[in-house]
């Protein structure tokens, strides 16, 4: 178990670098680089400005030396390697704040924001999803099944806007609008996060309900299953101790698969709800050309999802000792 | 046509009369009162992204300016208590980033003085103003000097951006209060590039040399009203109260100490909804850029706000490539076809709701060079005009019996999609088939820069209506803002004679030449500025409908409000 971790955390480096690669060259191939958006913006700017600008940025330099620079495996100007292997990300081309500190504000938002929604979804879907199969083609199926559906329907976009707008001209409310981090006010950071984790764990809801109820049917038909039955157990037991366990490791590969998503996901709803997380970051980073910014970002959700991958097979191992790490 | 612009004049002028006449008589029973928090929300919410809001006044975002301003000061403001509406009336202070010259006070400075041997502006520094020290870098608070003027026109100028400031040879401090910046050219924008515009606010020596320098915002240091508590990137501007802020103002003749509230707050809302929502439910107090498709709404269910109805110096246009690359667009004839063959008042209905027609190049805040349309000479004034079938003669008359083909590019984002739509369908009657060509951000702005369309390119003027677009920004050979490389030798002798001139009064005429020129010769179709709103709940006092006072500067309008906070708790807030 030990070794294959280990292998496992190693196969990252070449991953990371991959990525890195991938991105520091993808970025730089979208038409209207940063300079252009500098330019554009200031009236007083002659086009020869342009080149002056790019040389304070270093843009001008061979994209392998920037690369180099970036990385950490060329020394900069005064001898020094100071890139991403010394744990630099470098600075924001606009504002000259270290990447890491951009990214140090934000995390914390996304990550509660992430873990809420997926527990709000897991805590919707998977009971609804069991109660659905153990009364298969009954109306309480048919009203889950339909709550799955008119949630995998709505967006979420749209879903966030009207649980903003509404209450305020019904009722004169909605959520705080100064965000408060969880360790200085726990209560109000949750009256902060829940209506957004709430719009979030709903658009999990539909996929992980319908999958759920899938797994627990197929589950359910299974021989050992009607051993129970003839043994006599009642069915919470049959439901919590037998079948559940076995039902829900496909569900842990979606829900593993959904910390991915809810990045995207976190990009519209933070939007929405003003939240100021990872998600609003990579985009104006995106939409201004922030090289640095977009590249530390993608390194770090690059390694945030082989550590999720990994711990989710770790936890198939722990539910069915059959499987093996290999 | 003139109904419009007569109507859409006497709507702005009835608003804030309207007002003013409900402060006014709101004003003469109560007495200011010190304490609250002000909420605010400003038509330039949506550009706090983190890569945009940074500390460093000479190379950040050109909107840094506005981050700064609660708590840095500048040489020049505008006069909101002599000239504005609770003043003279003269100006109403609606126009964003420009204030004419003339409505121009001394803020750190006191006084100025325009030499001409040595060519140059002398400024007498206001003396007794400090700043406001940090704990953060261990500064104390301590008197602004012209040295610390001196500091930071001098850190301006060895960075790209200085390209604005190559008419400046020397900048020296002759005594404890006065410096001189010598100009080795005559600049007739000195006002804003060194009194009021985007890299205006001062900061401290000290914030400089601190740990983390300048772009950390912990070392911020002014001499504002405000001082900088907290900042949460893509969340929040805190701004606290400055306790030994120097300026007052008289209310009823009587003088206070400014400014009246504890706390004013800038939160990121970048979703307009969500704005609107956060205004509704009185989380924000004051709202100065809402857009018309929420007024009937807002006054709707919330009739007891305050409302003040003013232009957006923000037009839009297509741009027509005038530079000879497209041989069909370098006919003037044809370009003022496609002009006359364009319902701008439609657009404005469908687009904007209302606003003003006559906007572009310059809105009507831009006194003396600004011309209304029923002053123009017929043959600018038949531009505002529609008519299809004088349009459709002017292209046979030119050559085009059956119409061409045009590339017309556009940003995907925002209104540009409507207004393509609108100007593709009304050329289709004129025989002009538009292909629609759309571009995200990036791109757009690297075609704003490089201009390397061919065609016509729908864009605006980034908020901007200040006159100095018009010589040197906007139109100048070589300058980005030329979207249309528009080229006539009597408008670039008027416009470079402009960037040099001095004295106000040939300056405002050379530009209201070079005003009419512009439209006159049509390389670009304007689609005129969008009305938008400013909101603010009954509890907030002593605001008459400005908007800003410099360039993206709403301090000295806050630092002269307060909060009625006991009507703010009958009212349940």
């Amino acid at each position: 178990m030990v070794s294959y971790v280990i292998k496992r955390l190693l196969l990252v480096l070449p991953t990371i670098f991959f990525v890195t690669l991938i991105i520091f060259i993808a970025i730089r191939l979208i038409p209207g680089n940063v300079v252009d958006i500098m330019a554009a913006n200031n009236p007083t700017t002659r086009l020869d400005t342009k080149e002056l600008i790019e040389e304070r940025l270093g843009l001008n330099l061979p994209i392998h030396i920037q690369y180099g620079h970036w990385v950490g495996i060329l020394p900069d100007d005064g001898g020094d390697f100071d890139g991403l292997l010394q744990g630099n990300f470098g600075r924001s081309l606009w504002t000259n704040q270290p990447v890491v500190e951009m990214i140090q504000t934000a995390w914390p938002v996304t990550l509660q924001l992430g873990l809420m929604g997926i527990l709000i979804g897991v805590a919707i879907a998977i009971p609804i999803g069991v109660l659905s199969a153990i009364r298969d083609n009954t109306w309480l199926d048919y009203v889950a099944r339909s709550i799955a559906i008119l949630a995998l329907a709505i967006p979420p976009f749209w879903l966030g806007t009207m649980l903003i707008v509404f209450p305020s001209i019904w009722f004169g409310i909605m959520p705080p609008i100064r965000y408060v981090y969880f360790f200085d006010n726990p209560v109000a950071n949750i009256s902060i996060m829940a209506l957004p984790a709430l719009v979030l764990g709903l658009e999990m809801t539909g996929t992980t309900m319908r999958l759920t109820r899938a797994s627990m049917l197929e589950v359910l038909k299974a021989d050992y299953i009607r051993t129970a039955w003839a043994k006599g157990l009642r069915e919470r037991t049959i439901v919590t101790r037998h079948a559940l366990k076995n039902a829900v490791i496909p569900v842990i590969t979606l829900i593993g698969g959904w910390f991915g998503v809810v990045i995207g996901g976190t990009i519209i709803i933070e939007q929405v709800f003003s939240l100021p997380g990872l998600g609003r970051l990579i985009v104006s980073s995106a939409l201004t050309r922030d090289y640095p910014v977009i590249s530390g970002l993608v390194v770090m959700f690059g390694i945030g999802m082989v550590l999720i991958n990994l711990v989710v097979d770790l936890i198939y191992t722990a539910l069915d000792p059959r499987i093996k790490p290999s | 046509m003139n109904t419009l612009i007569r109507g859409m004049s006497s709507a702005l002028a009835f608003s804030v009369c309207l007002g003013s006449a409900q402060i006014t008589s709101a004003q003469n029973d109560e007495e200011p009162q010190y304490g609250g928090t002000i909420t605010q929300v400003h038509h330039r919410t949506h550009f706090t992204e983190p890569n945009l809001t940074g500390f460093r006044p000479e190379t950040t975002h050109w909107l840094e300016g506005t981050w700064a301003s609660p708590f840095a000061e500048r040489l020049l403001i505008g006069d909101i208590e002599k000239f504005g509406p609770r003043g003279s009336g003269e100006y109403p202070f609606t126009t964003i980033e420009f204030v004419p010259y003339k409505f121009l006070s001394g803020q750190l400075a006191e006084s100025w003085e325009i030499t001409s041997d040595p060519l140059g502006v002398e400024f007498k520094i206001r003396q007794g103003v400090m700043w406001a020290g940090n704990d953060h870098i261990g500064m104390e608070s301590r008197e602004f000097t012209a040295d610390d003027a001196v500091f930071h026109l001098e850190t301006y100028l060895g960075t790209p951006q200085a390209d604005e400031l190559t008419f400046i040879e020397n900048v020296s401090a002759t005594d404890k209060y006065t410096f001189f910046v010598e100009f080795n050219e005559g600049n007739s924008f000195w006002p804003f590039f060194l009194g009021y515009g985007t890299r205006a606010p001062h900061r401290a020596p000290e914030s400089y040399a601190a740990e983390g320098s300048i772009d950390d915002w912990r070392n911020q240091v002014g001499t504002g009203p405000f001082v900088l508590a907290d900042y949460v990137p893509q969340s929040q501007f805190v701004f606290e109260r400055n306790p030994n802020y120097w300026d007052t103002t008289t209310i009823d003749g009587k003088e206070y100490q400014m400014p009246f509230v504890d706390q004013v707050v800038w939160p990121m809302i970048p979703d307009a909804a969500t704005q609107i929502a956060a205004l509704r439910t009185g989380q924000v107090d004051w709202h100065t850029g809402v857009q018309k498709q929420f007024e009937a709404s807002l006054d709707s269910t919330n009739p007891d706000m305050v409302k003040f109805s003013y232009p957006l110096a923000n037009s839009k246009f297509v741009a027509l490539k005038s530079d000879g690359s497209n041989e069909i667009l370098e006919n003037r004839d044809v370009r003022r076809a496609l002009a006359i063959g364009t319902d701008n008042e439609a657009v404005i209905r469908a687009v904007f709701g209302s606003g003003e027609l006559n906007g572009f190049p310059l809105d009507s805040g831009a006194a003396g060079i600004w011309t209304a349309i029923e002053d123009m000479p017929d043959s600018t004034q038949a531009l505002f005009g529609y008519d299809p079938d004088l349009a459709k003669k002017m292209l046979a008359d030119s050559g085009y019996p059956d119409g061409f083909e045009l590339d017309l590019n556009i940003h995907t984002a925002g209104d540009y999609p409507d207004l393509a739509a609108i100007v593709a369908g009304q050329w289709e009657r004129i025989g002009v088939k538009a292909n629609i060509i759309g571009m995200e951000g990036g791109e757009a702005n690297r075609m704003r820069t490089e201009h390397d369309y061919s065609g016509a390119y729908i864009t605006d003027t980034g908020t901007s209506m200040i006159p100095f677009h018009l010589s040197i920004g906007l139109y100048g050979e070589g300058r980005t803002y030329n979207f249309a490389e528009y080229n006539n030798p009597e408008f670039n002798e008027r416009h470079l004679a402009m960037e040099k001139e001095m004295d106000i009064n040939k300056l405002t005429e050379l530009g209201r030449q070079n005003f009419l020129t512009l439209l006159d010769d049509a390389p670009y179709i304007p689609f005129g500025n969008p009305n938008q709103v400013s909101y603010t709940w009954p509890w907030i006092k002593n605001y008459y409908g400005e908007i800003e006072t410099a360039f993206v500067n709403y301090t000295p309008i806050l630092s002269r409000m307060w909060v009625d906070q006991e009507l703010k708790a009958d009212m349940g807030y």
